[in-house]
């Protein structure tokens, strides 16, 4: 050291954060304060490595001030800062305008039916049942069909039955719009060293499986059904799950999946799915409809308007007047009271008692018991499948009138055969055009003749006339097998076997012992239900065919009234 | 294969395309005598035309008449309840190819109607 010069290292000291992004000096309090001065803190921090970019020379002029002022007290000050890196953005996901609208409805209607603003006694204004609050228990008492409100909608004309608490999309829809992540700006320390910035996240998880991204972010729906969009996650899933009730909270549910409610469905709400619905609770007065399967763990008590539609089969605890369509079969734990019913399968309800209504079953029914005690008119068919019986019905009706035009037709042209001996130009085509109507008509004939074969072998195949009881039959209960009607005057109690024996009429095997049924019941022919008696082997397509294919539509779908005839017009 | 039947009769014309359809041809057209044909074969443009000889306003000879003024090749069957010898030979004098005689049955007129296209090598 020169004379005149003087050392200030070990009077500073640098002092850096973490990340060396801030220098700070520090001064140790010294009387010597010269040769300080803003050009030799500068020259400090430089042998220091500290970049000329990153010192702040106002700083040192300022810090330097500071030390000659006050050189017996402490003083740090920030005199060097870098850049700090700018790390990149995550992928975000934007709820697409409609679908954010739709949420926010549904909030918005869910927060005013807390609150109490929507209930269903205000919308119907009809007498409290005890039904009536969704905040009261279910009861299993079936309120009368008159108490219900004709209108489903509000002053405002709005239905509040119709407003689904849900987001249901339908595959192909948009549902957001992604904005991709970005990579973020590097920083830079106080001696020059590059502070990498961090990229955004991509948040792939964010969405999942049923939602595709194309390259230009816009997010679309693979599959149909319900949305859930949460703050980390957005997904759809086939199959919507409802923890309480169907009823205002969750609207009226049209969904194309599967749908399982855990609480009870109410009065005039709906459950439509494509696939199977399975339900805990009580089902009231309401209207199920399934592409596929019914389970009721529970029971419906439809108050005669509930209804039940199921393309395939129904489970069931108990059902109380219940109207209702099984295209598969049936199975119900313990009644099926009051009840329409028509079941194009089996009926396996080995432990059921049958009171009242009517039900019909394509084939082999399994019951508990049919009647009551206290001789409710029950009705029951069996083997019948109604759609295609009117079918053979109106076949029937249609040859009756080919059948009388060919003979007028006929008889015509023979009269003027035996008049005419020597036909002229006219008479001959007269004679022509007769002979015509006769052979067309004749043609429609065979081609309807072939079109009943094959619907009685239809009927023949996906019928069976087979009644099984494990407990009884009592008194007036009303039986129709093909061909006959079996009126119970006398209870019949014990294990018992109806079927049509070989000479088409229906025997009792009535515990292990066989019988005609006229022994214990009385037997009036009766063609409510068509004897299926004839099959033609030759119509094999015909046996290939299923009464409810895997996509819920049968053959029978299309036959529900003469279209389906050829030449029966 | 296009088909013109020309008859007054509805019944006839009936019975005619009934055996028509029978035979594969699809595309038939129908007029009610002579000068209704002639009206409607510049559009349709036939292959084939079975022509009964008595009909009103325009007979069946006079048609084949006209026709055959104008078109020399298209086929012509006459289908009627005229069947004198001399008829017959009048019809094929006119420019009729074949001749069919009422009451004729489904398989004769299917049998005339095929030999003639083949006579004429028109192709069905």
């Amino acid at each position: 050291m020169e004379r005149g010069e003087h050392d200030i290292d070990h009077l500073l000291k640098l002092s850096t954060d973490s990340s060396n992004i801030e220098g700070t000096l520090i001064w140790e309090p010294s009387e010597s304060v010269s040769g300080i001065s803003s050009l030799a803190l500068q020259g400090y921090l430089a042998g220091r490595n500290v970049r000329d970019s990153a010192i702040d020379s106002d700083a040192l002029e300022t810090f330097s001030k500071a030390i000659h002022a006050e050189p017996l007290v402490a003083h740090e000050l920030v005199v060097a800062r870098g850049t700090p890196p700018i790390h990149g953005d995550s992928a975000t996901y934007t709820i697409d305008p409609c679908i954010a609208a739709q949420i926010e409805r549904i909030s918005a209607r869910a927060d005013a039916i807390k609150a109490g603003n929507i209930t269903r006694s205000m919308i119907e204004q009809t007498p409290d049942d005890g039904t009536d609050d969704p905040e009261c228990g279910h009861t299993d008492d079936a309120t009368e069909p008159s108490e219900l409100p004709e209108t489903d909608s509000d002053e405002s004309g709005t239905s509040h039955y119709d407003q689904m608490g849900f987001v249901v999309v339908q595959r192909g829809d948009t549902i957001a719009h992604k904005s991709e992540r970005s990579e973020g700006v590097d920083g830079c320390d106080i001696f020059g060293k590059t502070i990498p910035a961090h990229e955004g996240k991509l948040n792939e998880g964010f969405l999942d499986e049923s939602i595709f991204v194309s390259p230009d972010g816009v997010c679309t729906a693979l599959i149909s059904g319900v949305l859930t969009a949460t703050d980390t996650s957005i997904s759809i899933s086939n199959h919507l799950s409802i923890h309480g009730d169907v009823d205002f909270t969750t609207g009226r549910i049209t969904f194309p999946g599967s749908v399982s409610v855990k609480g009870s469905v109410r009065d005039r709400f709906f459950v439509h799915a494509l696939k199977d619905i399975e339900i805990d609770g009580l089902v009231e007065a309401a209207d199920l409809q399934s592409d596929q399967s019914i389970t009721l763990h529970r029971g419906m008590a439809g108050k005669d308007i509930g209804q039940t539609n199921a393309e395939q089969n129904l489970t069931a605890g108990y059902l109380e007047s219940v109207i209702g369509t099984i295209k598969g079969n049936a199975a119900v734990n313990s009644e099926i009271t009051n009840c329409t019913l028509i079941i194009r399968g089996e009926l396996h309800a080995d432990s059921a008692a049958l009171r009242g209504g009517a039900v019909e079953v394509s084939k082999t029914a399994r019951i508990g018991s049919i009647g009551s005690v206290q001789g409710v008119k029950t009705e029951v068919r069996i083997g019948t499948l109604p759609d295609v019986e009117k079918l053979i019905r109106n076949a029937d009706e249609l040859l009756k009138q080919i059948e009388r035009k060919i003979e007028i037709e006929t008889s015509k042209k023979e009269r003027m055969d035996k008049a005419i001996t020597k036909p002229t130009p006219q008479q001959i085509e007269e004679l022509m055009g007769l002979q015509f109507e006769i052979d067309e008509l004749q043609s429609r004939k065979n081609d309807l003749d072939t079109s009943r074969d094959i619907l009685l072998n239809l009927l023949s195949i996906h019928t069976q006339a087979k009644l099984e009881i494990t407990k009884a039959i009592y008194a007036k209960t009303v039986l129709y097998f093909p061909g006959y009607r079996c009126e119970f005057s006398n209870d019949l109690i014990g294990e018992s076997v109806i079927t049509i024996g070989s000479n088409s009429k229906p025997t009792l095997n009535y515990l292990g012992k066989s019988m005609p049924l006229s022994e214990r019941a009385r037997i009036i022919p009766d063609d409510r239900i068509l004897k299926a008696e004839f099959i033609d082997p030759d119509l094999e397509v015909i046996e290939q065919i299923e009464p409810v294919s895997q996509d819920g539509q049968g053959p029978l779908d299309d036959m529900d009234d003469g279209s389906a005839l050829p030449n029966a017009a | 294969m296009k088909i013109l039947l020309i008859d007054d009769s509805k019944t006839m014309r009936n019975i005619q395309k009934s055996v028509l359809k029978q035979l594969g041809y699809t595309e038939i057209e129908e007029a009610c005598d002579g000068q209704d044909a002639l009206s409607k074969i510049g559009a349709f443009k036939p292959d084939l035309c079975l022509v009964d000889w008595n009909m009103p306003i325009m007979d069946g000879l006079t048609f084949v008449t006209t026709f055959r003024q104008t078109d020399k090749t298209t086929p012509l069957i006459m289908v009627t309840t005229e069947a004198e010898k001399s008829r017959v030979i009048q019809a094929i004098k006119a420019g009729v190819n074949n001749y069919v005689v009422k009451p004729f049955t489904p398989d004769l007129l299917s049998e005339r109607i095929t030999e003639t296209l083949a006579k004429c090598s028109v192709g069905s």
